[in-house]
């Protein structure tokens, strides 16, 4: 009878203390608009813009012998290297050097005479197409000295005989009956031999696999990643009021109310919890609908999202009751908001940072949640896939809440 | 007059350690994650690609690794299943994944064509620069098998003792690849902390100062504002304490970040001057939006509750959190409606392509258009405020 009592007073609370938070437009900015915002910024900057790698590349033949045109055309030309290349043919190194200077083209390779040098020139800016450019250049060399290295290895199959060789290389026994002017060398085809190499089938392929599509995308990382960051700004509203009635003496007074005064503070903490898990379904629905971004099972992202809150308002809660004054509350919070969301990987990508910042994330709530947004839409797990963030997240909120008890009490009885 | 005011808010910023946990501790913090999570700064690693390879010391698979972690575009990271990699690449950790069969010189051996497994995700961009570096590599290890098949067919060697003499000879006709950078290296976009380090003092200094716009209305609710009003000085002096104050403190914190950059991460900030110039007029422009702020703020909850969201969403205008080069050409527009895209663009022209103090000029001029716009409007209604006030 008296625990339904209590139920009633702290709902009553709750949606009185919800009602004059949405009069407050700055919670509506706070909790609604700017994580929207970021949101969508996020999506519109880093999604849909991007494409696929392509350049453009210049070649000069200064050789026009057989190999470089094999360069132009059986390399240059094939359709492993047009997904990635426009070859353009230019006239001399200057011209090509103009070209890359200008940055009208990405790279240009210029073949010497004789194929004794192929120089690959590069733009500073495009990095990514020059290392291309460079690798290419390279292959085709070591192509062509493999064709230079059958020659030789015949060569001395051809004076030393096979026994010359062995597991360890080549090892001539004896020099005895070598005869260096031999015939057989001028008789080895150099030309035949070339061809062999060349027509010779690739002994290693590379095929292509796929992972199965991933729904993650930027919009379902950054969306919960900032809304989870501005969660902890409309949470630290409870813990803040609550200190400034504890000065002016009001909660005091409330111990006079025939309810225990933690009915109250519950109540309290419950109308921010609502209007910060609304918040964050708010970022998901803009996301998904706007961007059709998906942060994956939904039953399994309202309990992340719920965990996240509680663990939130536990941590605003502690940060808040051992400061002195609601500036420095309110100081305390965007600290903690500010240095979760970064350790968490709210602000960058947990992929691109490196092992140790992604078991420092571990420390965060924030980082957790992330890990379990990932596995959402990465895996497309269920609820029972975030289990191990759901309960880490929740322990957060029981630490929390376990540090912030004696703090409340010494407010409530002052 | 002025200087009572500076000094006031000074004292109060010092006994206020939240204050300076905020302007000193989070930008130092963000440093060093930035600091710790590009080593060697100017983006010199590779694309990450994931990698299941089995674990011998020699061999073709061991020389196809070899050459894949040889590949200066390539970040290789090993995996021990296709499971793990597999997941990685879902996450976007690893653009792409790479196979190679464990049997890989048992089947060469066999006279049989080795594939080697390209894994990407089909809902993502295809990485086509990395297929191309990796097939580079697989080509170069083929190749020199090929050749070593070719001499043995031929010669009756068995291909391992052609392979192993093969290392030892010299090639016939070798061409040699020479790789020349041509243009100025100045117009480079940096990257990693070149970016990052100018990117995060531009958005810190903005939210910080925009944050410490909360003192004015505090004083206004005390009515401290209204008596230092009272004495013979006007509006422009008061708020000029006020403006002096935050640009201080702004300056500071900037100056910390520079230094702690340089010394503990060796940052190579470029030109002093260019730099100096630019901080300062963006930290002007940033105090004349604190003032503005705090002038518009009716409680100081209003100034902590709005200044970080703000200063958020200009920062991700701003290119801020990404350059804004990746942009669209519409959201690069509207970046540069922020004072933020012009500083961040001048910052990053200076600390990573050498610029001076001539090549900023004109973000100079349109920081500083910026600081008096936000300082003008910001003493029309700062003055309005304060009449209202006294009134």
């Amino acid at each position: 009878m008296k625990a339904r009592r209590n139920v009633r007073v702290a709902l009553l609370v709750a949606a009185r203390d919800l009602r004059s938070r949405l009069r407050d437009r700055s919670a509506l900015v706070v909790g609604f608009l700017a994580p929207v915002a970021m949101a969508v910024i996020i999506t519109l900057a880093t999604g849909g813009g991007g494409s696929a790698f392509h350049a453009d590349v210049g070649v000069v033949d200064l050789d026009g012998g057989e190999i470089a045109a094999l360069f132009v055309d059986d390399v240059l030309g094939s359709d492993d290297l047009k997904s990635v290349f426009t070859t353009v043919r230019l006239a001399s190194r200057d011209e090509a050097e103009a070209a890359v200077g200008q940055r009208t083209l990405s790279a240009a390779f210029v073949i010497h005479d004789g194929m004794e040098r192929i120089t690959v020139l590069r733009a500073p800016t495009a990095r990514i197409a020059g290392e291309i450019a460079t690798s290419v250049a390279q292959n085709f060399a070591a192509q062509v000295s493999g064709v230079g290295q059958a020659i030789g290895l015949s060569v001395m199959a051809t004076m030393f005989g096979p026994e010359a060789f062995d597991a360890s290389g080549f090892r001539p026994t004896s020099f005895e009956g070598v005869d260096l002017d031999a015939s057989d060398i001028e008789a080895i085809d150099v030309a035949a031999l070339a061809e062999e190499v060349a027509a010779a089938p690739m002994p290693i392929e590379l095929v292509d696999a796929s992972t199965g599509p991933s729904s993650l995308s930027s919009a379902s990382y950054f969306g919960p990643g900032m809304a989870m960051l501005f969660v902890f700004f409309l949470l630290g509203a409870a813990p803040r009021s609550l200190l400034a009635e504890a000065k002016a003496g009001t909660l005091a007074r409330l111990r006079a109310a025939p309810v225990p005064i933690a009915v109250v503070i519950a109540g309290k903490g419950l109308a921010v919890a609502v209007l910060g898990f609304v918040s964050m379904c708010v970022v998901w629905a803009v996301t998904a609908l706007a961007f059709g971004a998906t942060w994956g099972d939904p039953l399994a992202v309202v309990v992340l999202l719920l965990a996240f809150v509680v663990a939130a308002l536990g941590i605003t809660t502690v940060v808040s009751v051992y400061a002195r004054t609601e500036a420095q509350a309110d100081g305390f919070v965007s600290i903690v908001a500010f240095v979760f969301a970064m350790l968490g990987g709210s602000f960058l990508f947990l992929g691109d940072l490196p092992p140790a910042l992604q078991q420092i994330a571990r420390l965060t709530p924030n980082g957790w949640a992330l890990q379990g947004f990932m596995t959402l839409t990465a895996d497309g797990g269920g609820v029972l896939s975030v289990l191990g963030p759901v309960s880490a997240i929740l322990a957060f909120a029981v630490v929390a809440f376990a540090v912030a008890v004696p703090g409340l009490r010494r407010w409530t009885s002052t | 007059m002025i200087a009572a005011l500076l000094g006031a808010n000074l004292r109060r910023l010092v006994r206020d350690r939240t204050s300076l946990v905020f302007i000193v501790a989070v930008p130092f913090l963000l440093i060093l994650i930035i600091g710790v999570s590009s080593p060697g700064g100017a983006g010199d690693g590779g694309r990450p690609v994931a990698l299941v390879a089995p674990a011998v010391e020699d061999g073709p698979a061991a020389r196809l690794v070899a050459s894949l972690e040889a590949d200066p575009g390539l970040d290789v990271t090993r995996f021990g299943d296709v499971d793990g990699m597999t997941s990685s690449i879902r996450r976007r950790i690893h653009v792409a994944g790479v196979v190679i069969p464990a049997d890989m010189a048992e089947r060469l051996n066999a006279g049989e064509t080795v594939e080697v497994a390209f894994h990407t995700d089909p809902s993502g961009m295809p990485p086509l620069e990395v297929r191309t570096a990796v097939a580079q590599a697989i080509a170069r290890v083929g190749a020199s098998l090929r050749t070593v098949q070719v001499v043995a067919n031929r010669t009756g060697i068995a291909p391992k003792a052609v392979l192993a003499a093969s290392a030892s000879m010299p090639s016939f006709g070798a061409t040699e690849v020479v790789a020349e950078t041509v243009g100025v290296a100045g117009r480079t976009l940096p990257s990693g902390f070149a970016y990052s380090a100018p990117a995060y003092l531009v958005l810190f200094m903005f939210i910080n100062t925009l944050v410490a716009a909360w003192g004015l209305p505090a004083d206004r609710e005390r009515g401290l504002t209204r008596r230092a009003f009272a004495a013979p000085t006007g509006a422009a002096a008061v708020l000029l304490g006020e403006w002096g104050y935050r640009l201080l403190v702004a300056l500071l914190q900037a100056g910390l970040i520079v230094v702690v950059g340089a010394v503990l991460f060796g940052v190579d900030w470029g030109h002093p001057v260019a730099v100096a110039a630019v901080v300062t007029s963006f930290a002007l422009t940033a105090t004349g939006a604190s003032i503005l702020l705090g002038s518009l703020a009716r409680t100081p909850q209003q100034v902590t509750a709005l200044a970080p969201p703000i200063g958020i969403v200009l920062g991700m205008l701003g290119g801020c959190m990404w350059p804004l080069e990746i942009v669209g050409p519409t959201l690069r527009s509207i970046g540069h409606a922020t004072p933020h895209a012009w500083a961040v663009g001048a910052l990053t022209r200076v600390v990573g392509g050498g610029a001076g103090p001539a090549d900023v000029a004109v973000d100079l001029w349109v920081l500083t258009g910026f600081a008096a716009g936000f300082l003008l409007v910001a003493f029309l209604v700062f003055r309005r405020r304060l009449l209202s006030a006294r009134g």
